[in-house]
């Protein structure tokens, strides 16, 4: 056996080679994915320390997006943020270059660019402490689409390396804000109101009508982020921290305005999470990986979907009715 | 004689009837072209579909609220889901309702005018369908069908109260409940211009409504007689170029610019004043209405803008204050001889008394148009759980968010795949 050092290529083979035995659970997939990510980040840690010399500050290395939520398929594109301790422009510029070589990194390993490029190698994502009480604090302020999209994102943080104090505190400035002002807590869900229905009044699926998808449903649109969304919502008003919707759910069940209502959607999420393991799981592409085609379902899945479509939708309106509330 | 009087009054007012419907046309050029490009395919096709729907409305109650026997203090109550009968009103019946029929769609398009941009589509079928029946109606049966109004001698020839302002009265109601548009006001209440994206085609629909109006106004003689309906049109003519002149002196000397939009506005402007007094005025009161409802339009739209109301296509400052300036107007100019509803105006020895009756019905109307449509919109908004459509959607636009297509594909190809999810 040599020595020679791990590659993104040697890694980029092993997960391609061994993926398909982590595909019986959402949870087994992740941890999978986790691996590989901690794998990618410190070959990309030796390289950059090999050429700038180490770090000069302590810093975290977040997921965010369904690898911050622990919730990526099969194929997945790449979201992830940095704050370091260190509030000065060398630090910035230090971290910012990691951050790019990371993300170079899990490109190479079949994790592709995200196109709204919320990763460590924009200065947007990559911050101090200091940097990032003020960003969230003007994004709050602020409250555009935008800006309250990119605070829904923070929300989803997950820590892959590093201490988590300093993301944890990033959330508690959000949620302390929403409790204080319940306007805030409204355009929070005022964000992510906007749902494309997918289920029409006779029960039936509304696919895509043109292209390379027609007749297929896209379930990230359709079935995950309703859910995924009406969660964090919920969960952020009472503070609960944890970016996975399971776990946000769980706490959820505590809370006593909910009263036996969570039960129904986690049961409904469940579902969804091990439809999408099934019937995607030949996707060649992550733009694919996407659309179930429902001409290929058979009647128990198809009305397994349409019972996912129909609770999501339900699970939306009473968020807006809860936060409406107030 | 009788017969041949018969087929021409018929024949004329069809013509007319054609000429008013073919304004549906300039609104939808006026609306899509004052508007942004994402949401121009939902705009023009919203406004032929609300006309096609107004006019089910206007068959099924519509014509019986206004015209019907057994009349409340409200509305009449006869030829409900109209079946041709012959009336008698000395021309073909059918004809007076297909030309009735289209006054009711352009109310209603004003109307939505003010929900531009940001509504939902859900609530323009239900707006149209409830407008079309409890409020335009009764504004048009006060006046015209022999209502409460009718009875003071309230001159309104062609419906400067009872369309224009109806409609506008419903635009600022729907303006009111749906806020402004994202990005028209900043925080500190200074106003954004958000501009058409195609001025010749507002210009083409400014155009298309000027000519429509010579069926509105000339044709609303509803006979050949006397060929009366030449003077009308020549009063409207005169309204229409002194409101364009109008405008364009006034932005000229207060932004030191001629400003199109405002040109354009202009014109309609003296459309809409000229249409209540066309028939009772002499020529040069018409170029007087039509240069004041050219001004007024102008500071209409400052105004609006001061009070942090978005009317995205000037439906308030084109239909509703030249609307209650053009009916205020025959209790100044009308004449003895050309009165033949109500009193000669202020300035022909009629004293204050028709100018009374004008502002009586501009105000009545005005209210009555206002309250119910507040309240009407009011109820769907509860029912539909809000009237506009969520930020993201009003920020992709209209055409792709209510439609899943673009009225100009090649623009926003890259959005459309993005909003595909891709």
């Amino acid at each position: 056996m040599t020595t020679r050092e791990q590659t993104y290529a040697d890694i980029r083979h092993e997960k391609d080679g061994t993926i398909d035995q982590h595909l019986h659970s959402t949870q087994r997939l992740n941890t999978f994915h986790d691996n590989i990510m901690k794998q990618v980040f410190t070959i990309a840690l030796q390289n950059h320390e090999n050429q700038y010399g180490s770090p000069p500050c302590p810093y975290s290395l977040f997921l965010l997006g369904s690898a911050g939520r622990f919730e990526q398929g099969i194929i997945s594109d790449q979201d992830h943020g940095i704050v370091f301790q260190l509030d000065t422009e060398e630090a910035a510029g230090y971290f910012l270059k990691l951050g790019q070589t990371f993300s170079d990194g899990l490109n190479e390993t079949g994790y592709p660019y995200c196109e709204g490029k919320v990763m460590s190698s924009n200065p947007v994502w990559c911050r101090s402490s200091a940097g990032w009480k003020e960003q969230i604090a003007s994004w709050i302020d602020a409250e555009t689409l935008d800006t309250i999209r990119s605070l829904h994102m923070i929300c989803d943080a997950r820590v892959l390396h590093g201490e988590k104090a300093p993301v944890s505190a990033l959330k508690k400035q959000i949620t302390i804000a929403l409790k204080q002002d319940p306007h805030k807590l409204k355009r929070f869900f005022e964000n992510i109101q906007f749902m494309k229905k997918s289920v029409g009044l006779f029960g039936q699926i509304f696919t895509e009508q043109n292209g390379q998808h027609a007749g297929s449903l896209n379930i990230k649109q359709s079935a995950f982020l309703p859910y995924v969304n009406a969660i964090r919502v919920l969960a952020m008003k009472e503070g609960i921290e944890p970016s996975s919707t399971l776990i946000r759910m769980k706490a959820l069940k505590h809370v006593a305005a909910h009263d036996g209502r969570i039960d129904d959607y986690e049961e409904a999420f469940r579902t969804l999470l091990d439809f999408r393991l099934r019937a995607l799981k030949n996707a060649p592409d992550y733009d694919s990986s996407h659309y179930v085609n429902i001409e290929s379902l058979g009647p128990v899945r198809k009305r397994e979907l349409r019972h996912i479509l129909k609770t999501a939708e339900s699970l939306h309106h009473y968020v807006q009715r809860f936060t409406a509330k107030g | 004689m009788e017969d041949m009087l018969y087929l021409m009054n018929s024949l004329w007012v069809m013509v007319s009837a054609i000429l008013v419907i073919f304004m549906i046309a300039g609104f939808i050029m006026l609306e899509a072209g004052s508007t942004r490009m994402k949401n121009a395919g939902h705009i023009a096709g919203k406004t032929a579909f609300t006309f096609g729907l107004a006019s089910l409305v206007f068959w099924a109650v519509g014509f019986a609220f206004i015209f019907g026997d057994n009349a409340n203090f409200f509305v009449g109550l006869s030829n409900f889901f109209y079946s041709g009968a012959e009336l008698d009103l000395g021309l073909s019946s059918t004809v007076f309702f297909v030309f009735q029929l289209a006054f009711a769609g352009i109310a209603i398009t004003i109307a939505l005018g003010g929900f531009a941009e940001r509504a939902k589509l859900s609530v323009y079928v239900l707006f149209t369908i409830l407008f079309s029946a409890f409020v335009y109606p009764v504004v048009a049966h006060w006046i015209w069908g022999g209502g409460w109004l009718a009875e003071h001698g309230k001159q309104d020839f062609a419906g400067s109260t009872v369309v224009h302002l109806t409609g506008a009265m419903a635009a600022l109601a729907a303006t009111i409940l749906l806020k402004p548009r994202i990005g028209r006001f900043n925080k500190d209440g200074s106003a954004n211009a958000i501009h058409g994206h195609n001025q010749v085609f507002t210009s083409l629909g400014v155009l298309i409504l000027w000519v429509g109006w010579f069926g509105f106004n000339a044709g609303s003689t509803v006979s050949v007689d006397a060929g009366f309906f030449g003077f009308v049109a020549l009063n409207t003519q005169l309204a229409a170029g002194a409101g364009a002149v109008a405008a364009l002196i006034i932005s000229w000397i207060v932004l030191g610019k001629s400003d199109i939009p405002t040109i354009l506005n202009g014109a309609l402007a003296g459309l809409v004043a000229i249409t209540a007094s066309c028939a009772f005025v002499d020529t040069w009161a018409a170029v007087v209405i039509g240069l004041i409802a050219g001004v007024l339009v102008f500071y209409g739209a400052k105004l609006m803008e001061k009070l942090g109301i978005d009317d995205p296509i000037f439906a308030l400052s084109v239909h509703g204050i030249p609307g209650i300036w053009g009916t205020l107007s025959t209790g100044f100019f009308a004449t003895p001889e050309l009165a033949t509803v109500g009193q000669p105006g202020l300035f022909y020895g009629g004293g204050f008394t028709q100018l009374g009756v004008q502002a009586m019905g501009v105000l009545a109307s005005g209210a009555f148009a206002f309250v119910v449509s507040f309240a009407l919109l009011f109820v769907i908004k509860k029912l539909l759980g809000g009237l506009r459509v969520s930020e993201e959607e009003e920020i992709m636009g209209l055409d792709i968010s209510e439609h899943g297509t673009y009225g100009y594909p090649e623009v926003f190809a890259d959005n459309q795949s993005k909003a595909a999810g891709k």
